[in-house]
């Protein structure tokens, strides 16, 4: 019983996983390039929703949406001034940028907003309902509600609008989507805004669940590298799946062997997956 | 093409002869400034092998550095094994895992082998994290006391890794003088085309990733004797990888003596930094790695190289150079 | 015996056959021709001998030992050179250390040490006519160069067998006869040629012997005026008017 509970607890939390590992998988699929700052963007997020929600009493739910305007805003000027620059270089280049991204992000939020934790408390954070004898507190099970339609709004933006479909192009040819009159600039802006969103709708959510700091990004990051590789990067249910593994996975481990060796087994699987199939699970050459 | 000259020769050994007695007449905190600097400069250089000669860029030395550190530690606390001798097993360790390793890794290329360098150092980190009993987990490791006072323990450690620095740097010297040295630069340059015109790559990819480990796992052996404790957060940290990687873009990447001066400028920057707005150091840093990649990712060897025709628009070139 | 020889020499990549069955040889000292139209399998061929593609049947041999399922560094060590069709320097390395590779690890694999080495890729730059750049960044060079550059690499490495691809495409006619008789001189060393050229009075003049590739099979093999005359040849690749041009004389 217990463990079903936890296993449940770890599905919840497994949609904001494949949320975040969604919106990195999203940039690297596309624009090929590595974000080692998305966990900063994560925590870009989280923090807006916990100034929006505690300077102007709007319930943490109703942030949600303005962070991820807000964190939409912030990736595509990132993109447009800095990431840009770097789109044709070598791996190496755009991860040691991105690394370098990274360190600014998280050290101008220390500096400004030290390293305490903060929390968001709202009248209803402790109410929960119960389906049979197991415990669904609300926040959770909207937040899981949430990351599931978002998912599904992203897979239909992908491949049912023509934006959607002028990312795909870029994804598969460059030159012919060019040829072909995609503005390429905009939809690399466009792509790397709707990522650093997805972070930040997520930070939003974890916000809400649970207390935050500025470093609370990095672990996002490996997070994401594992869930992009193991589903596969050009497709919208690998990170889906895989965050919710994760999340189960991640409870399930806590509760069996302890919180260590997580780390461990999802590095390892990690470095296998590369050597022997880096097209992951479920990935594809595209969308 | 294989002496230097007897001008060069004199050079140097009027610098080293400097840097010898240097520390007798400063400050104990800028010989420890010093050591840090003649330890990046190992890692920097060493790393330089695999990622500058060879084009393997690896964000995963770290590795080697931390197995380094814990070999020596574990050696010389539980089998009271000698410093020297302890060094020369974190070598041979270094050195060990980097073959095994290498074999499969060295298969992948960019993107991959950036995330599987990483992945690798990170599940050392984990391991050694949940290791308890004789490496201590994640409360660490204490060495025994180094001998002498103060002062007397700074030096020692100074000169030994000015000595790692000077190693490292013949090594390197003569790495890019013999054939494996040119093997490695076609590796680099045009891989398939190395293998046509008869390079065994990968021998060479190996040879070159094992010694890159090799004097990163002495210094790291050296860095937990100096320190006195050690955790696996601290020596198989991501930073430590990353610094190796932007000292070299700095300085420049692929070049004998960029290593050097980007460990140098690194290193110099990090302690006014720290002591000086220890709150913004990460924060700067991070800007000066943005504006290093974007503006001279072939590091200041080159800036020094086009000084005569140098303006403005070198910078904006390379800015513009990899956009969409 | 021939130097190389191939058998049913088979290469598909999935479903497209570039290569079908090809039977060839390749007899010591000779200047072997190989023409065809774009996409009939030429360059695979060197692909294959050179063992940078594995071959999906048949065999390959080169002295009589089979050489299809080596490494493309064996094949190298073997004696065995090629040029690229759209030329590969090492572009951070000077001309020289581009000509040094070939000498330090083709044929006398690490036999001859760096300084040896040296000596051996000056005598080749010579040889090509390239002495005065040999500083030059490879990057700086210009296109007929280039050219030279990488026949020096594949020359550097002391071949028993040559095989060039498109050698002399994009260069202009009087350094076509240059590079003519280069080949011509290399050939005169001992070295076994193998020429791919789209130059057609080119590899006419050049060849002893021409084989001709269609789709990946061989069509037509023989004495160079033999294959110019050749109604396949000249439905499938030279057409009517190319092959009355250079009909001999004593035809008419």
């Amino acid at each position: 019983m217990v463990f079903v509970q936890i296993l449940l607890d770890g599905l919840l939390l497994g949609g904001v996983y494949a949320v975040i590992a969604l919106g990195f998988s999203l940039v690297w699929g596309i624009m090929n390039i590595i974000n080692v700052s998305h966990g900063a963007f994560v925590m870009l997020g989280a923090y807006a929703t916990y100034w929006i929600t505690t300077s102007s009493g709007l319930d943490p739910f109703m942030a949600l949406p303005i962070t991820m305007l807000i964190m939409f805003i912030v990736g595509g000027i990132v993109q447009r001034f800095i990431i840009n620059y770097v789109i044709r270089a070598p791996a190496y280049i755009t991860i040691t940028l991105t690394f370098g991204l990274e360190l600014l992000i998280v050290n101008l939020a220390l500096g400004a907003w030290t390293a305490n934790f903060r929390s968001i408390t709202v009248s209803y954070s402790g109410a929960r309902f119960f389906v049979g004898p197991f415990l669904f507190p609300y926040t959770r099970f909207f937040i899981f509600v949430s990351a599931l339609v978002l998912t599904g709004l992203m897979h239909l933006f992908i491949t049912r609008t023509k934006t959607g479909a002028a990312i795909r192009a870029t994804r598969m040819d460059l030159e012919s989507a060019r040829l072909n009159g995609v503005n390429v600039r905009r939809i690399y802006i466009i792509t790397f805004g709707v990522g650093a969103a997805l972070a930040g709708v997520a930070g939003g959510m974890i916000a809400i669940t649970y207390p935050i700091s500025p470093q609370m990004g990095f672990s996002y990051l490996a997070m994401s590298f594992i869930i992009a590789v193991l589903g596969g990067l050009g497709s919208m249910a690998g990170p889906l799946i895989g965050g919710l593994i994760f999340g189960l996975i991640e409870a399930l481990g806590s509760f069996l062997i302890g919180t260590g060796f997580k780390g461990i087994i999802a590095f390892t699987l990690l470095v296998i997956i590369l050597l022997v199939r880096p097209s992951g699970i479920l990935g594809r050459e595209y969308y | 093409m294989t002496r230097i000259s007897v001008g060069k020769s004199i050079f140097f050994l009027i610098v080293i002869c400097l840097l010898g007695v240097f520390p007798l007449g400063v400050g104990v905190s800028i010989i420890r400034l010093l050591t840090s600097i003649f330890m990046y400069t190992v890692l920097s250089q060493s790393w330089n092998i695999i990622g500058g000669y060879t084009g393997y860029i690896s964000f995963g030395n770290a590795l080697f550095f931390g197995l380094g550190a814990y070999t020596t530690g574990v050696l010389m606390l539980h089998l009271h094994t000698p410093f020297v001798l302890s060094l020369l097993a974190s070598a041979a360790v270094a050195f060990g895992v980097a073959f095994l390793i290498g074999i499969p890794i060295l298969r992948l290329k960019g993107h991959y082998l950036a995330v599987a360098t990483f992945g690798v150092a990170e599940a050392m980190r984990e391991v050694f994290n949940n290791l308890r009993g004789f490496s201590g987990g994640g409360e660490g490791l204490s060495f025994p006391l180094p001998p002498g006072d103060i002062r007397m323990v700074s030096y020692q450690f100074y000169y030994l890794m000015l000595l790692a620095a000077i190693l490292t740097m013949i090594m390197a010297y003569h790495v890019t003088r013999r054939p494996a040295g040119y093997a490695m630069a076609a590796i680099r340059d045009d891989e398939d085309v190395a293998n046509v015109m008869g390079i065994h790559t990968t021998k060479y990819k190996i040879l070159a990733f094992c010694l890159s480990a090799l004097f990163t796992g002495v210094v790291g052996g050296i860095f937990g004797y100096w320190v006195t404790f050690i955790e696996p957060n601290n020596v198989f940290s991501i930073q430590i990888s990353v610094m190796m990687v932007i000292m070299v873009l700095l300085g420049g990447i692929g070049t004998l003596w960029g290593p050097v001066i980007g460990a140098f400028i690194l290193e110099i920057l990090s302690d006014l930094l720290i002591s000086r707005v220890v709150e913004y150091h990460g924060a700067v840093l991070g800007f000066i790695i943005i504006v290093v990649v974007l503006a001279a990712p072939r590091g200041i060897m080159e800036i020094i190289k086009e000084r005569k025709k140098l303006s403005f628009s070198y910078f904006l070139e390379n800015i513009r150079k990899y956009q969409a | 015996m021939a130097i190389l020889q191939g058998n049913k020499v088979t290469k598909n990549f999935g479903g497209l056959y570039a290569l079908s069955n090809v039977d060839f040889e390749i007899r010591p000292g000779e200047i072997l021709g190989l023409i065809g139209p774009n996409g009939s399998g030429k360059t695979t061929l060197i692909n294959v001998i050179s063992g940078f593609y594995p071959i999906s049947s048949g065999e390959i041999l080169f002295k009589g030992y089979p050489i299809h399922s080596l490494k493309p560094y064996r094949v190298a060590n073997l004696g065995i050179a090629r040029t690229f069709q759209v030329v590969r320097p090492f572009v951070q390395l000077r001309v020289i250390e581009n000509v040094l590779v070939g000498a330090l690890f083709g044929k006398n694999n690490l036999q001859a040490g760096v300084k040896e080495s040296f000596r051996r890729a000056r005598q080749v730059l010579d040889l090509v006519g390239l002495s005065d750049k040999m500083d030059f960044p490879s990057g700086s060079l210009t296109l007929a160069d280039r050219k030279k550059l990488e026949l020096a690499k594949a020359l550097a490495m002391e071949p028993e067998l040559l095989l060039l691809d498109e050698v002399m495409a994009g260069l202009t006619f009087k350094e076509i006869e240059e590079t003519m008789d280069l080949i011509r001189r290399i050939n005169a060393t001992g070295v076994t040629i193998l020429v791919i050229e789209h130059v057609i009075h080119a590899v006419l003049n050049l060849s002893h012997r021409i084989f001709v590739l269609h789709h990946g099979e061989k069509i037509a093999e023989g004495l160079p005026h033999e294959i110019v005359r050749s109604a396949r040849v000249i439905e499938a690749y030279l057409g009517k008017e190319y092959a009355k041009a250079y009909q001999e004389p004593s035809d008419a």
